[in-house]
């Protein structure tokens, strides 16, 4: 990643510098009288190295120099960013590079399914910085991996959040990356209410289990950066269960572009070294409730809204799909059904 | 965007101290094994039926195309010049190219199976590269295939491992494929007529904070509820991912890690599916990469409702890396015997059953090659009794290692009857600029990056440094 910024710094000082040209109509890798070519980094780079190309035709020599130098950048090219296609990159420049830059498949492989739903929930949102409540800190630089779970010894590698606690901090990337672990064992199912608000797209998920298995990741959920705080209703069963909380989407995990802004003092950056790079601030804050295990619609009451809530999921759960903590989960007891017993469940709680 | 090669004079280094150690400790204990015991597996020196470069098999698939007997292989593999082979099996070990088709992406993995009804067993194959897709050479009547692939569908990043079973009981075969740097298994289901859709998705390691990188799947009804389960290995996680089947779905993964041997957490980079111990079920044994002392198996065994918490560890090759695992009843006595492959040097180790819960005397050692990344145990000359065929990738070549075990009514080169089709067995890089040789980028370095680096491996180790199939990018 830091040789991209490198890159990319250096081709926009270039294009400014010396190529009005840069960006420019046609192809950077085929011939067109005019000069200058569509990507702003190749064309940078490319008359950087042979002026004539971005002074008076886009010519062969050109089209060799981008083939040489201009491996791996494909922004902006053909075919919609929010529809997969054959080929890597896609026609919106600034979004085509924001999502290559978090995720460099898309330009410099294939610009798939995966893609096109990374730049259908994330092009657009700009990188804000969240108002963050007073509340306790988490007490890990981003450059550490305190409560990562299994990255650590489950033990005490997870935040243990008392019900209405709060906590804040920050998370990064890297090998390993930083995931937020929090405890949620119980001995009965619980329902839980669980607020995230964070500066880059959240991957939240809900694991059962210790780290040596039986780990089953019940739900995950991709959640869009800033904008308003995120809740989650879900139960958690009745066992070693873990909300995780870490940077990604619905498809896949952010490894590339959350780079730590903290110093760590073992391993200092070199005067050479770029500045760290983030797509998304690293910022989030979580609270934690605990509702009664029957107030199925989260409203602090257990009333009639929950029982037709019981009537209307009445029956087998489809084994097949995944769970979704957005949608309200009736099954109280994680019987794989919703019925009498989860009906009684409602009454006795009334 | 630049990618920090791999460092792999960690490697070097890891690979002579072991090689050293382990092969003084070995030597003179296998002779005392060997001689302490009856009826120890027998196994000829492999023969080996090579290609020509660049060709790198990766794994073999066995089936009988040309209905003449004999065991035939399909052999998937990396080929810069675009290429899949098919082998004619000559009855007696041997095996002789039939085939060339064409691939549009390296194939790791492939399976043969009827997917348009027509009673001729197709080849399913995945190719990786920029486009990933999932494709099937359709079986002619005359015992070839079509030379060019149809394309079904496409497939999430960097397909690896597959498999091929009826997971929605509707009469046909369904496919699962597996994505090593999407880590996630894409499950289609078949409509009769060989045209796929696909069904669900399901994700692994997401929780980790290195790169799971599945790389095996193997189907098998791991609940006993009548269909067809999967079971992954996810090299990167060190962890087995179990997805049970729900009415053809499946919705999500449970996942176990790999025991704790000695001072480290085993690399493990392949699996297979067996009854280890004879309660009739299918447990899931793997190899178990360490940086120290001998290598061993994992069994992960099955309490007979598809939970694989129970962990038992086996021997495996006291020399190199172990990286491919087998298990097969090779001496007809009625239990479970395991064959291990391993890497830097590339050998195979038979060992034979004890009685005790997963322990094996090792009767045999088969040096050669650089890197075994594939077993099976197959009938190949004929005698009944299960020979060991497999692929060393660097080297370029099918080998195989014929059964002389005496044991009744088979081998010892009696002519039995010839199995028509063959038995089954009973058997991206890393994130950004991670630490040198932290190849799932979970913070160490330790035997699952060296299983990782040994999964990419695409040329011969001795060539210098190693490359990774065209994954190229990070994941």
């Amino acid at each position: 990643m830091s040789a991209r910024i490198a890159t990319l710094v250096a081709a926009a000082a270039l294009a400014v510098r010396a190529f009005a040209q840069c960006p420019a109509e046609g192809d950077c890798r085929e011939v067109h009288e005019t000069p200058g070519c569509i990507m702003p980094e190749c064309c940078a780079l490319v008359c950087e190295a042979n002026p004539l190309c971005c002074e008076v035709t886009w010519d062969l020599a050109c089209v060799k120099a981008a083939e040489e130098l201009c491996g791996g950048i494909n922004c902006p090219a053909a075919g919609s960013c929010t529809v997969p296609h054959d080929g890597p990159g896609c026609e919106d420049y600034e979004c085509c590079d924001f999502i290559s830059s978090l995720d460099p498949w898309c330009e410099g492989v294939q610009w798939d399914a995966t893609c096109a739903r990374e730049a259908a929930a994330w092009c657009g949102i700009p990188k804000c910085e969240l108002s963050l409540p007073a509340v306790a800190d988490e007490n890990e630089p981003c450059y550490e991996r305190f409560n990562d779970g299994c990255a650590t010894p489950l033990s005490i590698g997870r935040i243990s959040l008392a019900c209405g606690g709060a906590v804040r901090g920050k998370i990064s990337d890297g090998g390993p990356r930083d995931t937020e672990w929090f405890a949620l064992d119980g001995v009965t199912p619980r329902r839980f209410r669980m607020t995230v608000h964070a500066e880059f797209p959240a991957e939240l998920s809900l694991v059962t289990g210790g780290c040596e298995g039986p780990n089953e990741t019940r739900w995950l959920v991709g959640e869009t950066p800033c904008g308003a705080p995120k809740s989650l209703v879900f139960i958690a069963p009745a066992s070693e269960v873990s909300f995780v909380l870490g940077a990604g989407g619905d498809d896949r995990t952010i490894r590339n572009s959350l780079d730590c802004d903290e110093i760590d003092p073992e391993f200092p950056p070199g005067p050479k070294d770029p500045p760290p790079f983030q797509a998304y601030g690293l910022r989030w804050t979580a609270t934690l409730e605990c509702l009664a295990l029957a107030d199925i619609n989260a409203d602090g009451l257990v009333n009639a809204a929950d029982l037709a809530l019981v009537l209307g999921a009445w029956g087998p759960r489809d084994a097949g799909l995944p769970f979704d903590p957005r949608v309200p989960d009736s099954d109280l007891n994680d019987d794989g059904q919703v019925n009498a017993a989860d009906l009684s469940l409602v009454l006795g709680g009334w | 965007m630049t990618r920090r090669a791999p460092n792999t004079s960690f490697l070097a280094g890891l690979c002579l101290a072991s090689f050293l150690a382990s092969f003084l400790a070995w030597s003179g204990a296998f002779a005392a094994r060997a001689s302490a015991q009856e009826q120890p597996l027998v196994f000829a020196q492999p023969v080996f039926d090579a290609f020509e470069a660049p060709y790198f098999p990766a794994a073999i698939v066995p089936c009988d195309f040309d209905l003449d007997g004999n065991v035939d292989l399909v052999v998937p593999g990396r080929d810069p010049d675009g290429r899949l082979f098919t082998m004619r099996g000559l009855g007696d070990g041997r095996f002789a190219i039939a085939q060339t088709l064409v691939a549009e992406g390296f194939i790791d993995f492939a399976c043969v199976a009827d997917m348009n009804g027509d009673s001729r067993e197709d080849i399913v194959a995945m190719w990786r590269g920029d486009l990933p897709r999932l494709v099937v050479y359709k079986a002619l009547a005359s015992g070839a295939f079509e030379p060019v692939a149809e394309v079904l569908s496409p497939l999430a990043r960097d397909p690896q491992g597959l498999a091929v079973a009826d997971f929605d009981g509707d009469g046909d075969v369904d496919i699962a494929a597996l994505a090593y740097v999407g880590a996630e298994a894409e499950i289609f289901a078949n409509d009769g007529k060989g045209a796929v859709s696909r069904v669900s998705r399901v994700q692994m390691g997401r929780f980790l904070g290195g790169l799971a990188y599945p790389r095996v799947v193997q189907a098998g009804d791991i609940d006993g509820d009548g269909d067809a389960d999967l079971v992954a290995v996810e090299v990167g996680g060190s962890r087995i991912a179990v997805m049970r089947n729900e009415g053809g779905r499946f919705a999500r993964a449970v996942e176990y890690r790999g025991p704790q041997i000695g001072n480290e957490r085993p690399g493990m980079s392949s699996l297979v599916l067996a009854d280890i111990d004879g309660d009739r079920d299918l447990d899931a044994v793997t190899p178990a990469l360490l940086l120290e002392g001998a290598q061993k198996i994992v069994a992960f065994v099955n309490d007979g409702s598809g939970g694989f918490a129970s962990r038992l560890v086996g021997e495996g090759p006291p020399l190199g890396y172990a990286f491919s695992v087998l298990i097969a009843d090779f001496d007809g006595d009625g239990d479970a015997d395991s064959a291990a492959g391993a890497a830097l040097p590339g050998l195979v180790t038979v060992g034979r059953r004890t009685g005790a819960a997963f322990s094996f005397t090792l009767d045999g050692l088969l040096p050669f090659g650089q890197l075994i990344r594939d077993m099976r145990a197959i009938d190949v000359d004929g005698d009944c009794d299960l020979d060991i065929v497999g692929v060393d990738g660097p080297a370029r070549a099918v080998f195989t290692c014929i059964n002389n075990t005496p044991q009744a009514g088979c081998g010892g080169g009696v002519a039995a009857k010839r199995a028509a089709t063959p038995q089954r067995e009973v058997a991206a890089p890393p994130a950004r600029e991670p630490a040198p040789g932290d190849f799932n980028a979970d913070g160490v370095r330790d035997a699952s990056d060296v299983a990782v680096w040994l999964s990419g491996l695409s040329r011969s180790a001795a060539e210098g440094e190693p490359v990774r199939a065209k994954e190229g990018r990070q994941p």
